[in-house]
């Protein structure tokens, strides 16, 4: 029998582990369609039944007030699981009960997990679990989903409850409620026949703006005012949850000393952030220089393969086609491999040990002035190695209004690709001062993102905030197994995705430059392409071999440098006299800021795509293509006048 | 009060929090009225705070806090909020220079003022008014003696 298996429940409460432990590797992530919010499903095999379990993302109730929430509660209301498992904390049961019960308002089948037992007993509290199940009237498990601790009685119980009749359990609330939910059941059962009759009055009463809005569009005369009973609701329930604490659970002590003392270091008022400043530079150095013989042993390893192919094959279509095109697209991606798998490493790492929520919590207050939170703030960090892994971990940010705005902004942070063509533009043009003009390009790749995320918040979003509540979980030590499937899923799923645009955006970028006259690049299809681009240019003074030039950088930033040495069939050496003739001091100084800007490197597109879909790929082409060419324009403005 | 104006270290009684989707969001996590919530510490530049509610340790802007209205346990109220009457200071939150001045208006924890009306208070030291601002940072509670 196949049973579906929801697993739920608040934020942080070890659901993730748990899901790891249920289901190991076999499970995939998805986005969820239409939506990017990333769904994850498992399944596994169990006494001969066949279980498909999805998790969740956490949620604190059934009021969906994120993205996250309203796609946890539209798959419990609409998708019908045979079983709902919520997974609640043991050391903070409240809110994990809280959950349940709103969701046993749906009727569905459920059980209750409480993880992290382990931690419960060190800090000697007792549950009592048949004390608890007969008050919910559902099955209790405790787990542990580091020791593994009950994970099997769960496949158990799972199973014996999708095949047993659960007896429904209703919560009552206090009269003058019941009285109201009651009037609105009878209300809605008036006019719709739906099963959920209750759960839906409940919402309403509760002033659950989805489900407020879809009575108020078929009738105008509702009997009671919607979000009338909300507080009253909230505080029945968690009276509810406290006499069964008291009854099951013994000697609650609510004490955090470790968490506090590394607290008081991690979160302090001073030290707080310079102690970030200092992980992150470490995380930095370890995604990008640690690792970094690994991608350079993969680099070398492909123009191993190039050579190869060009001696084995000679100079022809079929060569030009395999070295330059589909080997060295997939090598774009393939040398990637090492510094994503290392980001995604760290990040595992700082999200399980919850450091993470921390790092957001005292950033916070410098991003907000930006109407960004603490979360994107990493990413802007990143965006200096590479801006890959920077879009890529704009998953920690929650809101999704503010994730797109990271993902938009993160790549005119200046990444390490672009320092070639700064340093080779700034030595032909300003020898005496090229530290300067790299670093005050530096300094304005910053204050362009800062910019661009002001404009978006204005422009696409209209300057909505959205609020910060955030959790600081307690800290623990991540284990082995976690990281190796956060990091396996994160990089594997990048690959795939990213893989095949790279792929099929170089084949094409390489067909542009060997046809139709594979001997003179000149003459190729993208010299054409960067002929047309440079009548656009004009004003900046671009002619047709820097915007040729720019077009390859498209790829990849490295590129413009050698694009300029095929153009002038030079070598690096002489490029700079060439050069000299192609620029004046001040044009080139906005070809380097025109750099910095424009339309981001393939694998950066890709990740886009990955990340927030399509749509925003053309969008950040050509959003960034206009900032870039203002920048410049705006330089070269300023720079006449004051020259 | 509003929860954004109760200092670090101290434990709050909810009474209400916002009417819309945020305040949904924090009934669930477990800001319900009645329940207590206890400040627990702040972020670099004061902003954001953490709280301790129901075990968990929540962070809000204050923004948000602000939105959120708490008493404070055992009656304390800060000298803003206080009604007319007399009122023992039990708690001054700021530095050092702030006890000082506030000690040469003979405010300091244990010292009686009585309020005469809104922003003007008597202590033994004569009658002062003190602005909204200063007065916020000043705690105290109902002396019926």
């Amino acid at each position: 029998m196949t049973i579906r298996v929801a697993l739920c429940g608040n934020p942080n409460v070890g659901k993730t582990s748990l899901f790891n432990a249920l289901t190991g590797m076999r499970q995939y992530v998805a986005n969820w369609p239409g939506v990017t919010v990333e769904v994850k499903e498992g399944v596994r095999s169990w006494k001969d039944h066949h279980l498909i379990i999805t998790d969740l993302p956490g949620m604190y109730g059934m009021l969906a007030t994120s993205m996250d929430e309203k796609i946890a509660r539209d798959f419990l209301l609409y998708n019908n699981p045979d079983v709902v498992v919520v997974v609640a904390d043991a050391l903070s049961l409240e809110q994990g009960l809280y959950l349940l019960l709103e969701v046993l308002e749906l009727e569905t089948k459920a059980i209750l997990v409480i993880n992290a037992i382990d931690e419960a007993k060190k800090k000697g509290l007792i549950v009592d679990k048949r004390e608890l199940s007969k008050h919910l009237k559902v099955p209790v498990v405790l787990t542990s989903a580091i020791t593994g601790e009950g994970v099997e009685e769960l496949l158990d119980t799972i199973i014996s409850t999708a095949s047993s009749t659960q007896t429904k359990v209703i919560f009552n609330f206090s009269d003058e409620v019941e009285r109201a939910i009651f009037q609105m059941q009878r209300f809605i059962e008036d006019f719709s026949r739906i099963s959920t009759s209750r759960w839906f009055a409940i919402k309403y009463l509760e002033g659950d703006p989805e489900i407020v809005e879809k009575f108020s569009q078929r009738t105008s005369n509702l009997p009671i005012k919607a979000g009338s009973l909300k507080s009253e609701i909230a505080r029945e329930r968690y009276d509810h949850i406290q006499l069964i604490i008291k009854e099951s659970i013994a000697s609650a002590s609510k004490e955090l000393s470790l968490s506090e003392a590394i607290d008081h270091v991690l979160t302090h008022k001073f030290i707080g952030i310079p102690v970030f400043l200092a992980l992150m530079y470490l995380a930095l150095n370890f995604a990008f220089e640690t690792v970094q013989p690994l991608s350079d042993l993969l680099e070398s390893l492909f123009s191993h393969v190039v050579n190869s192919i060009r001696t084995n094959l000679g100079e022809n279509l079929i060569s030009s086609m395999l070295a330059d095109g589909v080997v060295t697209g997939v090598g774009a991606v393939l040398t990637f491999v090492p510094n994503i798998f290392a980001l995604f490493l760290l990040l595992g790492i700082m999200e399980d040990s919850g450091y993470l929520p921390r790092a957001a919590f005292v950033m916070d207050r410098i991003m907000y002035t930006l109407k960004l939170s603490g979360r994107s703030f990493m990413s802007f960090l990143l965006g200096f190695g590479c801006s890959v892994p920077a879009v890529l971990s704009t998953r920690g940010v929650s809101d999704p209004r503010e994730r797109i705005i990271s993902v938009l902004s993160v790549p005119f942070v200046s990444c390490s690709a672009r320092l070639p063509v700064y340093l080779l533009i700034a030595s032909i043009f300003f020898p005496e001062n090229r530290g300067f003009v790299v670093f005050s390009v530096y300094l304005f790749s910053m204050i362009a993102a800062m910019v661009s995320s002001l404009i978006l918040n204005r422009l696409i979003f209209k300057g909505q905030r959205g609020f910060f509540i955030l959790e600081l979980p307690r800290y623990r030590l991540p284990t082995i197994k976690n990281l190796a499937i956060y990091t396996w899923l994160r990089g594997k799923h990048f690959l795939v995705k990213a893989g095949t645009i790279i792929f099929v955006a170089s084949l094409v970028l390489w067909a542009l430059m060997y046809f139709p006259n594979p001997n003179d690049v000149s003459q190729s299809f993208a010299a054409q392409i960067g002929r047309s681009m440079s009548l656009i240019l004009k004003p900046l003074n671009f002619d047709w071999r820097a915007s040729t030039a720019l077009f390859f950088g498209i790829t990849a930033k490295e590129i413009i440098v050698s694009t300029f040495g095929m153009l002038f069939k030079t070598q690096e050496e002489t490029l700079a006299k060439h050069l000299s003739q192609l620029f004046d001091p001040l044009t080139a100084y906005s070809f380097i800021i025109f750099v910095m800007a424009y339309i981001p490197c393939l694998a950066t597109l890709a990740s886009i795509r990955s990340e927030i879909g399509t749509k925003y790929v053309l969008i950040t082409i050509f959003y960034s293509f206009f900032f870039a060419y203002a920048a410049a324009l705006l330089v070269k403005l300023i720079g006449g006048v004051l020259l | 009060m509003s929860l954004s104006e109760v200092p670090v270290g101290l434990e709050a009684k909810i009474l209400s929090v916002p009417e819309d989707v945020k305040g949904n969001k924090l009934l669930s996590i477990g800001f319900v009225p009645g329940n207590k919530v206890k400040v627990v510490g702040c972020a670099p530049l004061g902003d954001p705070r953490v709280y301790m509610i129901m075990g968990k340790l929540i962070t809000l802007r204050n923004d948000e806090a602000k939105q959120i209205l708490v008493s404070l346990e055992n009656d304390v109220e800060s000298l803003m909020n206080a009604r007319e009457g007399t009122w023992r200071v039990v708690s001054l939150i700021g530095g050092r220079r702030l006890r000082e001045k506030l000690e040469s208006m003979g405010i300091f924890v244990g010292s009686i003022v009585k309020v005469i009306s809104n922003g003007i208070v008597e202590t033994e030291k004569g009658v002062f008014k003190i602005g909204i601002n200063m007065a916020k940072l000043i705690l105290v509670r109902r002396d019926n003696v």
